[in-house]
């Protein structure tokens, strides 16, 4: 692609038509403050801390939605923009709550950030502080309104790149909120992906299995796939002793193909690694009751009954491509099925174009002697196959 | 009017196609509920976000939004008094305080019998008869403080 | 001077198409659809120099232009009767008194920008006007004047009347093309442009009332004619409404350029009681006051921004001696408050902030100090997003520039020396 020549602070920027001098200034290294623009979001101009002076611009403009052009002269470190920034933050700091200690977004928070670096060291504010009191509290997700900031980030995430349009703004002006229809998420047709929580710069809208759990400072951050389905989403678990506190999808630093967006299911499925009705050792069913065994009785249980047999698995879609292929190897098989039904004549057009495709179909695991069930998932899955099992073969 | 009646009122208005576009029938058809209910309540929004197709929270930003819209409870006529600077200026303040006194409430609250509700409203363009009073979509221009009974008797008021 | 824009509303039923008719209308409409190709239209307008009566001044012919070289079909044509600007009221006039000339004034801007339908937005404080300018339509399609093939020609034009419902923040354009979507009225990004992005991201032209009652008297009687009254860089008749404290209010009809202190005491018949005159928001209440000494200035455009003010919608409050400043400028800015749509952090904070120190002036538990923390926070206020914010601190911002020592006095006594307890 063709590219231009921009100066930023006297440093030539290579720029990319189309591109925000925000965009330019970033992959070049000059940090420009702002809280309404995010990466995965479309450029908003709300907050107006991202002010630059544009040469020969009677006025200071917003870095996030000023397209860059060819010779543009941009400066960020005057003296002018250093006290516009610093006056926007001031009056965002007003009457934002000063519930640092007891804000789970706090040591994360950009807003303390910011405000650290580029906001005034000393507040004129007399007035007492303007409470909103207004809390609305869904079955996962808390917004508190006193903590806001009104960038509209969630509201944007929610309606343009969740496509659900479940939070709004309600009021106007100095009154204007954050909330769903009628205060009820579930009305709204929220989906609980809990991508307005990662994107909030402050403690305004709430994790509500996280709150009051842990500090994020002190917690070990460990990226890894997301097991509980086939996707393979990227996500950060976050663990304090070796116990889980919450996930975070992080929209905007994830590299997985997800890029940091999760489901209900990823973003508060991880209550079930310390669920009781965890299988945590082998059972055996005897008749009617499930004895349980030891990992080497139940190792030669399995191999008694499949060695020199013709086995063919049928497996839960959450096992990954790596597993499966490992399954396959023990076992010598190569027809594999999974639960994945209703994606199976959508699957079989991408392996057509892509010309791969890890799992078959359901009807080529019948021709075999045992068909080696991994996952509980049997009882769920649509009632011709489940009867095709009990009718002709051996589980 | 009932919910059916106000159902049957926006579908109505959806097939007037005087817009392209279904959002833009969300201001016409608050506007129906505003004239015929005493508040626009969930309900009614739930009405309008299902004939209209639109999304629940669209229609509740947009009646939350607007300041003539009521979506607590309001009077069956709604008195709203300029207190904008042209209106000011000329005693609209007093003729506020007036209303207040006689009717025994404050500006945003509604009589006990549901007849009345105060706003103290800004500009309303008519500040060449300032101050003015609006009585629901009657006009009363140059108001002194004595003129005030006479209007709340001319809707009803009981009081002396 | 002749009226012009007011020729009409003296006249008997004047809001009736049969009147405007008697009196020639439509007949510029005709003059278009038989004898003009919209490029001539738009070259007449440009010809006659009108700008733009909302506020911001824009030149009309260009922004025809723009939208006539868009494209994109269909193309819409909003009439902007959402006069929220406190004090003003000269739209009302129009609307409800002679609306046919702002109709046939949007059909031959529809004409000559090649939109194909057309919205009045008008605010839900004039159901008056609403209900006239429904009916005025209807008369008009009745005649043949709006609909398909209009007097027989290719061109159709279809109008109709969309209500605001009470958000002063709707007389933006951008916010208003919202609020004709549905949404909440707030301003959009721009650029793009409305000519080129508005209503459901299409062409939108978006002019005001008072602009487009002024194009069939282009039309009629030339560009040339029109450019050469009031003021050469911005000629044409305006209509000034005039309140407050002065013996006569209402809207004159004078000419582009006319001096402000003209305007008060000839037409407006001077201070009630003859008081002293105090000061004057000359752009209705988002403009910079200015003080007795300073009221000889020209009313037009450019002539007010370089006396440091704004034109706007042209609408004069006066305030008379006995009127307190500290109470005035808060009453403004408690409405820029109300009216803050809540979008960008300057406006939505920095009215509540003033409103707050306002309110403790006004009430004599302030300090000095404050009056350096109103200005720095109208400076902060500069970087709104739109105009409203932009402009919100300047009633304040100017009264502590101009009347320092009145607010002083204010901190001094511990209360407001125009109240007598």
């Amino acid at each position: 692609m063709e590219t231009f020549k921009i100066i930023i602070d006297g440093k030539e920027c290579e720029a990319y038509p189309g591109e925000t001098v925000l965009e330019v200034a970033e992959r070049h290294g000059i940090v420009i403050p702002v809280f309404c623009h995010h990466k995965e979001l479309r450029p908003e101009g709300a907050c107006r801390v991202c002010l630059v002076e544009v040469e020969g611009a009677p006025r200071l403009a917003t870095a996030c939605t000023l397209k860059a052009m060819p010779d543009m002269v941009i400066r960020t470190d005057t003296e002018r923009v250093k006290r516009a920034r610093k006056g926007v933050i001031e009056l965002i700091l007003n009457n934002h709550t000063l519930e640092c200690p007891i804000c789970d977004k706090s040591g994360e928070c950009e807003l303390q950030m910011t405000g650290f670096r580029h906001g005034p060291k000393k507040s004129r504010y007399k007035e007492p502080r303007r409470e909103k009191d207004i809390v609305i509290k869904g079955p996962l997700i808390e917004i508190d309104n006193d903590r806001c900031i009104l960038c509209r980030r969630c509201v944007r995430m929610c309606g343009e790149n969740m496509g659900n349009r479940v939070l709004g703004i309600l009021r106007r002006g100095y009154q204007a909120y954050i909330s769903p229809f009628n205060g009820d998420f579930l009305e709204s047709g929220c989906e609980h992906c809990g991508s307005c929580i990662d994107v909030c710069p402050v403690g305004s809208l709430l994790d509500r299995a996280f709150k009051y759990k842990d500090r994020p400072w002190r917690m070990t951050k460990t990226w890894t796939t997301c097991t509980l389905c086939g996707t393979g989403c990227r996500m950060e678990v976050d663990t304090y002793h070796e116990r889980i506190k919450r996930v975070v999808g992080r929209i905007g630093v994830n590299d997985g193909h997800n890029r940091g967006y999760l489901c209900v299911r990823g973003k508060w499925g991880w209550d079930i690694v310390y669920t009781d009705k965890r299988l945590k050792k082998p059972l055996l069913r005897e008749g009617e009751d499930l004895k349980e065994v030891s990992i080497d009785e139940a190792i030669e249980i399995l191999k008694e009954k499949v060695l020199n047999r013709k086995v063919n698995l049928f497996i839960e879609s959450s096992l990954t491509n790596e597993e499966l292929t490992r399954l396959a190897a023990i076992f010598g098989t190569e027809n594999v099925a999974s639960d994945a039904l209703p994606y199976q004549e959508a699957l079989t057009g991408v392996a057509e174009i892509t010309g791969r495709f890890d799992t078959d179909k359901l009807s080529v695991i019948y021709d075999a002697e045992i068909i080696f069930v991994i996952g509980d998932f049997i009882e769920e899955i649509k009632a011709d196959s489940t009867t095709l099992f009990s009718n002709n073969l051996l589980i | 009017m009932t919910l059916e009646e106000f159902r049957k009122e926006i579908e109505k208005l959806k097939s007037s196609r005087k817009y392209l576009y279904n959002g833009s029938y969300i201001l016409p058809a608050l506007w129906i509920a505003e004239k015929n209910f005493s508040a626009i309540t969930p309900e009614i929004m739930r009405t309008i976000a299902d004939v209209l197709g639109v999304r629940l929270i669209e229609v509740e930003e947009a009646a939350e939004f607007y300041a003539m819209f009521h979506t607590k409870p309001k009077g069956k006529y709604i008195i709203r008094v300029c207190t904008n600077l042209s209106c000011m200026l000329r005693g609209g303040e007093e003729i506020l305080e007036k209303f207040c006194d006689l009717l025994g409430i404050s500006p945003g609250e509604t009589t006990e019998d549901g007849l009345f509700t105060i706003e103290a409203f800004e500009c309303m363009g008519l500040c060449d008869g300032a101050p003015a009073v609006t009585v629901n979509e009657e006009r009363f221009l140059n108001v002194t403080p004595e003129e005030v009974p006479k209007i709340l008797k001319k809707f009803g008021w009981k009081g002396k | 001077m002749e009226k012009l824009l007011l020729r009409n509303v003296d006249k008997e039923n004047s809001h009736t198409i049969e009147a405007y008719l008697r009196s020639g209308g439509y007949s510029a409409l005709r003059k278009v659809l038989k004898e003009m190709t919209p490029e001539d239209v738009i070259e007449e307008v440009k010809r006659s120099g009108l700008r733009g009566r909302g506020g911001a001044g824009f030149p009309t012919g260009m922004k025809w232009e723009f939208a006539a070289a868009d494209l994109k079909e269909p193309k819409y044509m909003v009439c902007n009767a959402d006069e929220g600007e406190p004090c003003t009221f000269k739209d009302r006039i129009i609307i409800e008194k002679d609306p046919h000339s702002m109709i046939e004034g949007m059909i031959i801007g529809a004409y000559a920008t090649g939109c194909r339908y057309g919205y009045i937005y008008i605010r839900g404080e004039y159901p008056i006007g609403r209900k006239i300018l429904e009916r005025a339509i209807a008369e008009s399609y009745d005649k043949g004047f709006l609909g398909e093939n209009i007097l027989g020609t290719d061109f159709s034009f279809d109008l109709y009347v969309h209500s605001g419902a009470g958000a002063y923040i709707c007389g933006e354009e951008t916010a208003l093309i919202n609020s004709l979507e549905g949404r909440r009225g707030e301003p959009r990004i721009k650029p793009p442009f409305p000519v080129n992005a508005g209503y459901l991201w299409n062409p939108t032209v978006v002019n005001n009332v008072e602009t487009l009652a002024n194009v069939p008297l282009i039309i009629e009687r030339g560009g040339e004619w029109y450019a050469s009254i009031g003021s050469p860089d911005c000629p044409g008749p305006k209509l000034f409404p005039v309140s407050g404290k002065v013996k006569r209010p209402g809207v004159y009809e004078l000419p582009m350029g006319t001096p402000l202190s003209e305007i008060i005491y000839e037409h407006a018949g001077g201070i009630i009681n003859d008081r002293k005159l105090k000061l004057v928001f000359p752009g209705g209440a988002s403009s910079s006051c200015l003080t007795a000494d300073e009221i000889d200035v020209p009313m037009d455009f450019p002539s007010l921004a370089k006396a440091g003010t704004m034109l706007g919608s042209g609408a004069i409050m006066v305030l008379d001696e006995t009127d307190c400043v500290v109470r005035a400028a808060l009453r403004l800015i408690e409405f820029f408050r109300h009216e803050s749509c809540g979008k960008c952090t300057p406006c939505r904070e920095g009215t509540d902030w003033l409103v707050r120190i306002m309110r403790r002036i006004e009430n004599g538990q302030a300090g000095e100090e404050d009056l350096d923390v109103i200005l720095s926070i109208s400076e902060t206020m500069e970087n709104s997003f739109c105009g409203l914010g932009m402009a919100a601190h300047n009633p304040v911002a100017s009264t502590v520039k101009k009347f320092r020592d009145e607010y002083l006095e204010h901190i001094r006594l511990g209360r407001c020396p125009f109240r007598s307890s």
